[in-house]
């Protein structure tokens, strides 16, 4: 199920709210290592916070494959309860 | 801070500080920005590096020393162990210091350096000159400058601000994770590495010595054929069954591309260099002395361009040229041999290690390990015969 990101939405505080990838802080390291393998470039580190651009991002997922922590998880499977 | 400079580098790891401290010793006017508020900190890497390389460039200093290793012990998961002496006697470095003090010769060439100090992007004004767009704690400024060399590390934006970015493929993707540990009782001039499927699926996991009783525990995965965990998964299991009383002072993670560099490393008025160009050895990930190299040849060929008046990409190829004599071969070889020997299946790893683990321990030579991975893995033959002429 596609979910767009809603700006008059208020994020999960542990979480950041994209379409397809959900980001958790508390695990995140910032290294920066999901930049450069994201397709359409939507992953960002901005002041070493991790940011996803749900407009662009495609849901191919590659970053929840190479991420070292486990801090990004598929939306789908919190809303499937997985 | 001037407005105007011959040179800007961005991101002080080693890369560019070498190119930092060429430029600023060629007499360029060159800046130095650096996102981060300390140089070095924090630490992406195990700080492992050749001995005589580095040597090379920088005069070797106890300070940012930590341990010299002399022989590898080469594990499986049965407990077999191999024992080699080093292609190259190696140097676990504090690297934070290291990168500190990288960034220290270049200030005394002559280059100013600025923490704090984010690149944003770049934009033109005229034929000449690439505007960069930064963030001086917190402050947006714009700089002009002739070359931009871009050595701001994996997650590089600056090539694709420069149109230089391809997304790498998932093969050509190393992730690692790493703890700092301190407690550990062995040998300071060993260094263990471990493979197995059931340790670091197509990949491998070390322990550098850091000298007193410190080390630096890490494991590096590719890509797999089936689902994967998160390597720090895979570095937890580990701690478990080998140091399971140690205790944990930092935990590093990161990605390194080991694609062969980047099809075009530059643009006009623009170079990227270090694990931006993707310089990294392919096989061992390793990339601080390729990304010195790196640095070197792009600051000698941005000195070149300057002095020509010729800052297109058409005469920056000179750098890609050099890189390409030096390390073009050797990357390309050692990125085959990587993608085969990750992907031996676990039993091979098993034999081969169990092989050169009754191998008298201080006589292997390369030849010995040579004739074990052939008999595992004949397909390698071809892909390393030039190394064995070469070495022995
Ligand atoms: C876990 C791990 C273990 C490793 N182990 C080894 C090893 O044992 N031996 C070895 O040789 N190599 C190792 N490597 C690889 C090695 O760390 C890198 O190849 C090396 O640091 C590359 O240097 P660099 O100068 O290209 O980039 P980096 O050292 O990554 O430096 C890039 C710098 O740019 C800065 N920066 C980024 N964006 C901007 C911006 N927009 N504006 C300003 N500054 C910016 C960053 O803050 C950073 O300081 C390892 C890597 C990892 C992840
Ligand atoms: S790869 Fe994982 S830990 Fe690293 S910045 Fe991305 S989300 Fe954070
Ligand atoms: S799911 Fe794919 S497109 Fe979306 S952020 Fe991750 S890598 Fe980028």
């Amino acid at each position: 199920m596609r979910k767009y990101f809603d700006p008059t939405s208020i994020p999960h505080p542990l979480s950041g709210l994209v379409s397809y990838v959900l980001v958790n802080y508390d695990r995140c390291s910032s290294c920066g290592a999901c930049v450069p393998i994201c397709p359409p470039g939507s992953v960002t580190l901005q002041n070493a916070t991790l940011q996803i651009d749900a407009f662009t991002c495609t849901g191919c997922f590659r970053c929840i494959y190479i991420c070292p922590t486990g801090a990004l998880s598929r939306i789908q499977d919190h809303e499937n309860g997985v | 801070m001037k407005t105007e400079y011959d040179v800007v580098v961005l991101g002080a790891g080693p890369a560019i500080s070498m190119a930092a401290r060429t430029a600023a010793q060629a007499c360029l006017s060159t800046l130095l920005l650096e996102k981060r508020q300390e140089i070095g900190s924090p630490v992406r890497c195990a700080e492992a590096v050749e001995k005589e390389t580095l040597a090379r460039f920088v005069a070797l200093d106890p300070r940012w020393i930590a341990a010299e290793i002399r022989t590898f012990y080469v594990s499986n998961s049965e407990g077999n162990c191999g024992v080699m002496p080093p292609l190259e006697e190696t140097l676990v470095l504090v690297r934070k210091l290291f990168d500190r003090e990288l960034a220290h010769l270049a200030a005394q060439a002559g280059a100013e350096v600025a923490v704090m100090a984010r690149a944003d992007g770049f934009s033109r004004e005229d034929n000449e000159h690439l505007v960069v767009h930064i963030l001086l704690k917190g402050e947006p400024i714009c700089i002009r400058s002739l070359i931009v060399i871009g050595a701001d590390g994996t997650g590089s934006q600056s090539t694709r601000w420069a149109g230089l970015h391809v997304v790498p493929l998932l093969k050509d993707y190393f992730v690692a994770a790493q703890y700092l540990v301190s407690g550990i009782e062995i040998d300071p001039h060993i260094c263990r590495y471990y493979f197995g499927w059931d340790v670091a699926p197509s990949g491998y996991a070390w322990v550098f010595q850091k000298g007193d009783r410190k080390a630096n525990i890490g494991l590096v995965i590719t890509e797999q054929p089936e689902e994967r965990r998160p390597v720090l998964y895979y570095l937890d299991a580990f701690m478990l069954v080998h140091f399971p009383t140690s205790s944990i002072l930092v935990q590093v993670v990161g990605g390194i591309p080991v694609t062969n560099v980047l099809p075009h490393m530059v643009a006009d008025n623009y170079l990227a260099v270090g694990d931006a160009a993707r310089q990294s050895d392919p096989l061992t990930a390793g990339g601080i002395t390729n990304g010195m190299f790196g640095g070197l040849y792009a600051a000698q060929v941005a000195g070149a361009a300057i002095l020509a008046g010729d800052l297109s990409a058409k005469f920056l190829k000179q750098d890609e040229s050099l890189w390409n004599a030096a390390f073009g071969k050797l990357l390309h070889r050692l990125y085959r041999i990587q993608y085969t020997i990750y992907r031996i299946p676990d039993a091979g790893i098993r034999q081969m290690i169990k092989q050169a683990s009754v191998l008298d321990a201080g006589k292997m030579s390369l030849k010995d390990v040579l004739a074990i991975l052939f008999m595992v893995q004949p397909q390698l033959l071809a892909e390393v015969m030039p190394f064995f002429w070469n070495n022995e």
